[in-house]
């Protein structure tokens, strides 16, 4: 990991700098006809302004629910909140009425998905979907409002942007619908980005074309990004501060060097190991054995007991704390790596 | 788009042809002996084999089809063995009335369909939902003979606010329509409902609240305009099925439509005009397809390509 150079600037830890978003103890689940389950467990994230923070972990680990929840997105029933709070510039969002909320998503916060060939609803014409944003939370006129379009597709490397806004979604490729994601999820200028495995679906030449824009956007527009992935190496392309989820718990937090340099948690580690690497021949990759496990079947001590090379009877018994190691790094581990 | 419309018209043509084979079989499999039905009882031999050589029946099957179609393309369905009148007359004199019911039945099959089906998804797995599934199981599965007998008794024989059957105006259509849309409403829907919840799980209606699209613009705007095209094809597909589908409540209220004629000459098997009527109702099938098929492209932009 040569290019992972310690950067000058360390106010990087949550507790350093003042949180825009901050997820606090949230738990929550889903109620089904076989009975209701905790989906999430206590989970605390914080999003400094103006930074950019990883949530990483594999697929199933609660990343997506946990924003999904934050935004209100998540229909209930099925999905109720048990406790804690989810608090955005002051509020929280959770004890918001729908209309207030309704004013903060694509306003303040932005959204983009994982999926951009779906995303986009294919009936309608690109320039209808991004106007629709600015007639919800902006009074424009309709010429207004195109030009701002226009601006921002241009802004996010578009080609001829003003043609863009006749086109509907099946004419466009992957790269061009994320492309047109992103600017329709900026176009009121939010405060906070949530990226939701941005460019898991894309090609990887595609992938660090989309990585390097969102870059370069939110040093133009000054804003927050909560970027959620399953992979290592957009968090070291982009994060400051990482947190790893498992069987929806955080399991680690620290920031992105200290993350790779010295991850605590087995899982971490295990997550940081699984990751090809060139210089390394090897002919087969390492992994974890085991799965996750599900909501509906998680152990009484820690979720990762059975699957961990360092568990003891104390992992299987007895849930671990979360520990603070110092401002960079807090593990929630019996036997963390030193 | 032209190419479009060409190839959909060229295939709307073949069927058209498949179906003037299909209604001529049916005649030669009716089993009842036209020539002994026009001929009477107490005719001779001869009188019977001179009729048969007169409508031209002795002749072999492939040539009799090829005068069919020759007299069908002149417009000349034939004559009706009982009435003794034009059968494309005949059918032309109910077309009217037919068509009259089928505007005024697929009107009210939408208005209660539509909305109540998209109710119901949108508050999918809830009391409300559970209730409009039910109203539209009962609409579904009442016979069209116990609703119509139903609203003529408590509308227009208690209430008077109507005539009591016939034909005629605006209000003598209202309570055939009805009928016909409280039992068809029910499968829109039920089409409705279902197309609405897997659309409202599509990732596009995700994006829409995300973006702080109102929940009901959510559902009416980006949903309807998706959700909307099997029920439109299901419409369509109405337009053809009302030239039969309708013989229950054209007795009920003395509706003098196609289901009437269809009817009358089924009982008393007069072959020319069942297959006249046969002919029109596969007609209007095709013919709604073809509209649907118009209308689509319109609403959703990936059909213009093809």
């Amino acid at each position: 990991m040569a290019e992972q150079k310690a950067r000058p600037d360390s106010r990087a830890g949550p507790d350093n700098a003042e949180p825009l978003l901050s997820l606090k103890g949230l738990t929550m689940g889903f109620r089904t006809d076989e009975g209701s389950f905790i989906a999430l467990e206590d989970v605390s994230y914080e999003v400094p302004k103006g930074q950019t923070v990883g949530l990483v972990g594999e697929s199933g680990c609660g990343k997506s629910v946990s924003v999904m929840t934050a935004m209100r997105l998540l229909p209930s029933p099925p999905a109720f909140i048990r406790s804690g709070q989810v608090v955005f510039d002051g509020r929280d969002l959770l004890k918001l009425v729908p209309e207030s909320m309704r004013h903060i998503r694509g306003n303040r916060i932005g959204m983009i998905f994982q999926e951009p060939m779906t995303s986009l609803n294919p009936t309608f014409s690109i320039g209808f979907q991004m106007r629709e944003v600015l007639r919800i939370h902006r009074s424009l006129k309709r010429k207004e409002a195109d030009e701002l379009c226009t601006d921002m597709l241009a802004k996010t490397g578009i080609g001829a942007p003003a043609q863009r806004l006749k086109q509907y979604p099946h004419e466009l490729s992957g790269g061009l619908r994320q492309r047109i994601m992103i600017a329709m999820a900026l176009l009121c200028g939010p405060d906070l980005l949530i990226a939701d495995e941005p460019t898991t679906a894309l090609d990887v030449t595609i992938q660090a074309q989309i990585l390097e824009l969102l870059k370069e956007l939110q040093q133009d527009l000054q804003m927050s990004i909560l970027m959620i992935t399953h992979d290592l190496g957009v968090v070291a392309e982009s994060c400051r501060y990482v947190y790893v989820m498992y069987a929806g718990c955080v399991v680690e937090s620290a920031e992105a060097e200290r993350i790779f340099s010295e991850p605590g948690h087995p899982y971490t580690r295990g997550l940081i190991n699984s990751r090809p690497r060139i210089a390394e021949k090897r002919e087969w990759l390492k992994t974890i054995p085991g799965m996750v496990p599900g909501p509906d079947n998680r152990p009484p001590g820690c979720n990762y007991a059975e699957r961990c090379e360092r568990c003891t009877e104390q992992c299987r018994q007895e849930q671990p704390q979360f520990v603070q190691y110092d401002h960079k790094q807090a593990v929630a581990c019996w036997n963390p790596y030193p | 788009m032209f190419l479009f419309l060409a190839k959909r018209f060229g295939a709307s043509g073949l069927i058209v042809i498949g179906i003037t084979f299909i209604t001529f079989l049916l005649s030669y499999f009716i089993p009842a002996d036209p020539v002994r039905m026009l001929a009477g009882r107490s005719a001779t031999q001869e009188t019977v084999e001179s009729i048969r050589h007169q409508l031209g029946l002795d002749q072999p099957l492939p040539v009799q089809y090829l005068k069919y179609l020759g007299r069908l393309v002149q417009g000349d369905l034939g004559r009706s063995y009982k009435q003794k009148t034009q059968v494309a007359e005949l059918i032309a004199s109910r077309m009217p009335a037919t068509l009259k019911l089928l505007v005024g039945a697929i009107f009210f099959e939408v208005l209660f369909g539509i909305p109540a089906g998209i109710f119901a998804a949108s508050r999918r797995g809830r009391k409300a939902d559970n209730l409009a599934m039910i109203a539209s199981f009962v609409g579904v599965s009442a016979p069209q003979f116990v609703v119509g007998l139903l609203l003529l008794w408590v509308f227009a024989y208690k209430m008077a606010l109507y005539p009591l059957g016939g034909y005629g105006g605006l209000s003598h259509l209202i309570l055939p329509a009805v009928t016909l849309g409280i039992t068809g409403g029910g499968w829109y829907s039920r089409m409705m409902r279902s197309s609405m919840v897997d659309v409202l799980q599509q990732d596009y209606i995700r994006t829409a609240r995300a973006k702080g699209v109102r929940e009901s613009a959510v559902v009416l705007v980006h949903g309807l305009r998706n959700a909307v095209l099997p029920v439109i094809a299901m419409i369509g597909m109405d337009i053809g099925f009302f030239m039969s589908w309708t013989v229950v409540v054209e007795s009920v209220y003395g509706w003098p439509g196609i289901g009437q004629l269809t009817w009358q000459s089924i009982q008393v098997i007069d072959t020319p005009v069942i297959m006249g009527v046969t002919l029109v109702a596969a007609l209007a099938i095709v013919i709604g397809n073809f509209m649907a098929d118009l209308i689509m492209p319109l609403i959703d932009p990936r059909l213009r390509v093809r």
